[in-house]
């Protein structure tokens, strides 16, 4: 017999020793959390506060305030700062959620007696000079602009300001006049009430010895400590009836952009599984139904998915896809279709097993890499999940009913649930 | 150090190997030696139509993604105009089913009517999607036609027009697949827990037993041609104008002279502390963003340099003023030390692929594609000993006023 035709037998994924983050105390009393490789010859190094854009009213305050943490004081400049990291080939990102904002630097183990000392006293004495404020803002409201010609934010954002309105943060966009009414004064409010170091929780990832240890203790600033508390649920503004399609024209482009959206909050980690295996059924991977019937049955878009946007517990769904406007129509009837399939026929065992294969083998990829555990441990935190949460994930996934997955698609699926955003050559 | 071990099939495949015990995953990459450039003028955007097909399933295989989501695993594919690149991610215990399943669809790929015309349908979709509703989306088709004239790097890998994909027929997929899809134009990489032993048996199971096709690569190439300087005129998707300046360069093989050029580059617009960002976007606000890079490419490469344009900018200033940091570079006394930060941050990068298989997997495959497999342990060394005159001189030599193109866009809105 041919040994081509004897397909290899899949092996269930199998749970695994779950690497855990050390814990420690600084002698500040600040919490730090270590990934350790020694021997790797890099460093990282993340600054993680509990405060994003929900502690700020204004559009872009939170995000400019988290962007701009090397710009410096008037006694030493962005370009100084960056330039000597630039020169230790350092290299940084920042990021600011709706509930977090971090900063991360990464760089070689040998320059950290420089870098580690340069990259706190900045973040720490950082005042927002006027000049850095308004190159950024010139800067990041072009970056807006052209955004901005794409229907795929355009249905985004109709779709969400539908959802949530247009004031909270899981739906605030904003426009180049807000960018262009945030000041220098702004930001440092912002800066001294949520991102000081002394009050973030520090990761470090790489190499790690007493020396770095030594460098973040002795320059992370005192300045002060915000309690860590988990954060409120931050959506004041629920759909009043999901039923609405909103549609914004774009003449010049060549299709339309579809994003339908609903707003949900799991009961418990159990129902996060579920909803993750519906959406992974639905259109969160290749073989999803969404991919299947538009994609590859019908060729009728080069992708369409879903997935969850989450803030802590706050999830809103979405569901995304580009096509000829003539093809609208029959797409949103077919996704339809599915939600109906999916509300009143069980999932296949075949089916079933392949889902919790599929998410089993991306759960535990997640663990690999001397970086990867930093923002699982963060997510974690947030939940206040025991640290052994992880050991029973994958015993959560394959205990999973299709009875489960039907009852999840009837709470969920309902299609007038959904808004419905369209914008392109409609 | 990567510890690599590399075995030549019979069949001409070539296979490499690192074993890596860190880890629960094991990526499986395969790079075709085909790309846009190999595709005729009248059917540009084939390879990447193909590489759609890849997925269509093969003989043993109905569904290709099913068996790859049974396993656990995750996979993917991209095009460009020198090579085709597939990869696979793997659970550690499901290894054999990667091989299974990569090796079946270059044994014995299905070709039907029925994949081609849906894959063709998604592809169109595609390149709609890339090319008329992003910015400057139509970019590559504007740079590589005002760069070459006779080259077949003068088309971008999603292909001239979205009709050269709809004309796709049956027989030019099945004569695209007979002729590239051979075991000699393929080159295998395999990064994981898994022993040279184990992976020398799988690889002489799995692609061993494929019998050797037709040679590959017939395609002669134009190169080096001498294009003369022109400006082109462009409107496409953008709130703001732009200024796109284009040279060519050497091929990715003169290694020492594309890397000149990729550090000078660096030097010029590759960072936030470069010139280019400094000078034009902060200081003087002639621009929003203004970056360069230099794209390698198997027989050329090319140097990019733009900038998109504050409102009451002209062309005329923009593009003088982007060739002014050029020559300002030149006699920058403080070079040296700027050049010690490149290096610097590329051996920072340099690193952090060293902790990502899937990088180190891709970049064995694309050393090897060029012959040079060993450049995957030497990237370091070379890098240091590349001086600052050796980069000046370099850049010198190529970036010179009589070659280059220059494209000017036109803002249309979508808005």
């Amino acid at each position: 017999m041919n040994f081509r035709k004897v397909r290899p037998s899949p092996t269930p994924i199998s749970n695994f020793p779950i690497p855990s983050l050390e814990p420690i105390l600084l002698k500040n009393g600040q919490q730090a959390y270590i990934q350790n490789s020694p021997g790797l010859d890099l460093v990282r190094i993340e600054l993680f506060w509990l405060a994003g854009s929900k502690d700020n009213q204004q559009p872009f305050v939170s995000a400019l305030a988290g962007e701009m943490l090397f710009s410096g004081n008037p006694r030493i400049s962005e370009e100084e700062i960056i330039k000597k990291l630039d020169y230790h080939g350092a290299s940084y990102s920042m990021d600011t959620g709706i509930n977090t904002s971090s900063i991360s630097v990464r760089f070689q183990k040998k320059h950290s007696g420089i870098i580690i000392p340069w990259v706190l006293d900045n973040i720490g004495s950082v005042t927002y000079p006027d000049v850095e404020v308004e190159n950024n803002i010139m800067i990041r409201s072009a970056g807006i602009e052209r955004q901005q010609q794409t229907p795929k934010y355009w249905s985004n954002r109709i779709a969400l300001e539908a959802l949530y309105g247009t004031t909270n943060p899981l739906s605030r966009f904003g426009e180049v006049a807000d960018l262009e009414s945030i000041n220098s004064s702004l930001l440092n409010q912002f800066r001294q009430e949520h991102l000081d170091p002394g009050s973030s929780m520090v990761f470090f990832a790489g190499d790690i010895d007493n020396q770095v240890l030594g460098l973040i203790e002795n320059h992370i600033t005192l300045s002060s400590s915000l309690p860590f508390t988990r954060p409120n649920k931050i959506s004041q503004h629920y759909p009043a009836n999901g039923n609405k399609t909103i549609k914004k024209s774009l003449p010049n482009a060549s299709q339309v952009s579809l994003q339908m959206a609903k707003h949900i909050v799991p009961d418990c980690p159990r129902d996060k599984h579920i909803l993750t295996m519906l959406n992974l059924v639905l259109g969160g991977y290749f073989g999803s139904r969404l991919m299947q019937e538009l994609r590859e049955k019908q060729g009728l878009t080069y992708g369409i998915g879903s997935y969850f946007k989450s803030a802590f517990d706050d999830y809103t769904w979405i569901i995304s896809g580009e096509m000829n406007g003539e093809n609208i129509e029959s797409s949103i009837e077919a996704i339809y279709l599915i939600f109906n399939n999916l509300r009143t026929e069980l999932i296949h065992i075949e089916e079933l097993n392949k889902l919790k294969q599929y998410y089993s083998g991306i759960f535990r990829s997640g663990f690999d890499g001397p970086f990867a555990l930093s923002n699982k441990v963060q997510s974690n935190i947030l939940k206040h999940q025991d640290h052994n949460y992880y050991t029973t994930v994958l015993g959560e996934i394959w205990s999973i009913t299709s009875e489960e997955i039907l009852s999840m698609a009837n709470r969920h699926l309902i299609d007038d649930s959904f808004v419905i955003g369209l914008a392109g050559n409609l | 150090m990567i510890e690599y071990n590399k075995l030549q099939l019979n069949n001409g495949l070539r296979f490499i190997h690192v074993e890596d015990t860190s880890r629960t995953t094991v990526v499986l990459n395969t790079l075709y030696r085909v790309g846009a450039r190999d595709e005729d003028e009248n059917r540009t955007g084939f390879a990447h139509l193909f590489e759609h097909l890849m997925f269509a399933g093969s003989e043993n295989v109905p569904v290709f993604d099913k068996e790859v989501e049974e396993a656990g695993g995750q996979n993917n594919a991209f095009t460009n105009n020198d090579f085709t690149n597939y990869y696979l991610v793997m659970p550690r215990e499901n290894i054999e089913t990667a091989f299974w399943l990569e090796s079946d669809r270059l044994h014995s790929l299905n070709i039907n009517e029925n994949s081609l015309t849906v894959q063709q349908g998604v592809v169109v979709e595609e390149f709609k999607q890339r090319c008329f509703n992003a910015p400057f989306g139509m970019l590559w088709h504007h740079i590589r036609r005002a760069l070459y004239e006779k080259s077949s790097y003068r088309w971008p890998t999603i292909g001239l027009t979205f009709e050269h994909i709809e004309h796709a027929t049956l027989s030019d997929v099945q004569s695209f697949y007979n002729q590239y899809y051979c075991p000699s134009n393929a080159i295998v990489s395999l990064v994981g827990n898994v022993s040279w032993m184990e992976a020398k048996q799988l690889a002489e199971k799995w692609f061993g037993s494929i019998a050797p096709r037709s040679t590959s690569n017939v395609n002669t190439y134009i190169s080096n041609e001498t294009v003369a300087s022109s400006v082109w005129n462009e409107t496409d998707l953008s709130p703001n104008p732009a200024v796109f300046i284009v040279w060519p360069g050497p091929s990715v093989k003169n290694l020492h002279d594309s890397l000149c050029l990729e550090l000078f580059s660096e030097l010029l617009g590759g960072s936030d502390v470069s010139p280019l960002q400094i000078e034009l976007v902060k200081k003087q606000q002639i621009f929003n963003a203004s970056e360069c890079f230099y794209l390698k490419g198997l027989d050329e490469g090319m140097f990019i340099l733009y900038g998109i344009l504050n409102e009451g900018i002209s062309f005329e200033i923009g593009k003088e003023n982007l060739l002014k940091e050029i020559e300002k570079l030149y006699s920058d006394s403080s070079l040296e030390e700027r050049l010690v930060g490149v290096k610097n941050r590329i051996i920072t990068q340099l690193l952090m692929e060293r902790t990502q298989p899937m990088q180190i997997a891709q970049k064995l495959c694309y050393y090897e594609n060029i012959d040079m497999l060993d450049l995957v342990n030497k990237e370091k060394e070379i890098l240091e000993n590349i001086s600052l005159s050796d980069i000046l001189t370099i850049a010198k030599n190529n970036l010179l006023n009589d070659v280059y193109q220059t494209i000017q866009y036109t803002p249309k809105s979508n808005a």
